[in-house]
């Protein structure tokens, strides 16, 4: 009987469970653009937008301007096709969150007039080194994440890439 | 290039309304040259445009980290505010629907090409340019051999790129000979490392 009140004890003291958030496998893209595409063996190209990732299958749909589709595993495309993959989910993530939260109202509203949301990352000093008055970001990483814009394509920032011998605030 | 381009206040505001900033230290990269180290705040030296390729590269990419534009060496602030004008361009033209992106990299750099009348330097050419030089200058007049070197430099960008179109910025990092070169020109006088240099 001791041992059943401790059981009831902890189960009405205990936070309730959380059950993890299945998130749709199959993310739809609507304002991607058509763009090169290529293996990671570079043999092989296409044109055609990216429709869809699906999570379960590790793989991407992609449709060419004729209207067919292909599908292709992420681990077959090329470094910059897997980057550009990753960006979009982050965008698509990104753009869904706002729409969830009530205090970007105005932000969802641009988002269904197909305007331009840029998003403001804030970015920590660590990450940057400052030179006559730029900041320099120094994870290549970090910079593509930067020069992603909001939810739609046109916010994206080309990158500057200034390689050096030699350390920028120092001796050069 | 810290002391004169950067600190230009246009290139500043360009850089900072257009583009993302991204710098790494090439130091220790077998195919960066050497360099006599400056400080800071001390007054830059005269360059033309290219010099230092192996040192300095100013590179332009996509958010993906493709590379659609570079220019070697060092660049004044007109001439960075020119390349950074041409890769805006080519990278809104990269963002539209129709475009064939890895064609339109290659075109844009062949029009380049073709208007600056590209052909390889001839040695014979320009140890005659550099005769023309010297003659001119003992005529009071003023020639520029240099110009075809400086062109020769611009040409080499150019044609990498049209090899190259939209080369991932990973792939590149195994190679960049393929762009500058393996030989250590121009800052290749001093062996010793900067820090020895300066006896610190």
């Amino acid at each position: 009987m001791k041992w059943m009140f401790v059981l009831m004890t902890v189960w009405l003291i205990a936070p309730p469970p959380v059950f993890a958030q299945v998130d749709d496998p199959v993310l739809e893209f609507t304002h991607t653009q058509p763009r090169g595409w290529a293996d990671s063996t570079g043999q092989h190209e296409m044109q055609g937008r990216l429709v869809a990732r699906n999570l379960a299958t590790k793989s991407v749909k992609l449709e060419r301007a004729d209207g067919s589709s292909l599908d292709v595993a992420l681990d077959k495309l090329g470094n910059s096709d897997r980057n550009y993959v990753a960006r979009q989910t982050a965008k698509l993530q990104r753009s869904s969150q706002r729409k969830k939260t009530p205090n970007h109202a105005s932000d969802g509203d641009a988002s269904r007039l197909g305007q331009a949301t840029p998003i403001k990352r804030e970015v920590t000093p660590a990450e940057t080194r400052r030179l006559s008055g730029i900041d320099w970001h120094t994870d290549p990483a970090l910079a593509s994440q930067a020069a992603t814009g909001g939810a739609v394509t046109s916010d994206d920032r080309p990158i500057i890439w200034f390689r050096v011998l030699g350390e920028l605030e120092g001796y050069m | 290039m810290r002391t004169v381009t950067f600190s230009d206040r246009n290139v500043r505001k360009s850089i900072d309304r257009n583009f993302v900033p991204f710098c790494s230290n090439i130091e220790g990269d077998p195919t960066a040259g050497e360099s006599i180290g400056h400080a800071p705040k001390e007054p830059a030296g005269d360059c033309i445009r290219g010099n230092g390729r192996q040192n300095v590269q100013t590179i332009f990419m996509t958010p993906d980290e493709e590379i659609f534009h570079v220019a070697t060496g060092f660049l004044s602030p007109q001439d960075m505010l020119q390349e950074m004008q041409f890769a805006e361009k080519l990278f809104q033209s990269l963002n539209r629907e129709d475009a064939n992106r890895h064609d339109l990299v290659r075109t844009s750099h062949q029009d380049v090409l073709s208007d600056l009348g590209a052909r390889d330097i001839d040695p014979g050419q320009f140890a005659a340019s550099m005769g023309d030089l010297l003659q001119s200058a003992q005529n009071g007049g003023m020639v520029n051999p240099f110009q075809q070197l400086t062109n020769q430099l611009i040409t080499d960008d150019q044609r990498f790129m049209v090899k190259r179109p939209l080369i991932h910025r990973t792939d590149f990092e195994r190679d960049p000979g393929e762009l500058v070169g393996r030989g250590k020109t121009f800052f290749s006088s001093s062996k010793s490392s900067n820090k020895n240099f300066f006896g610190r």
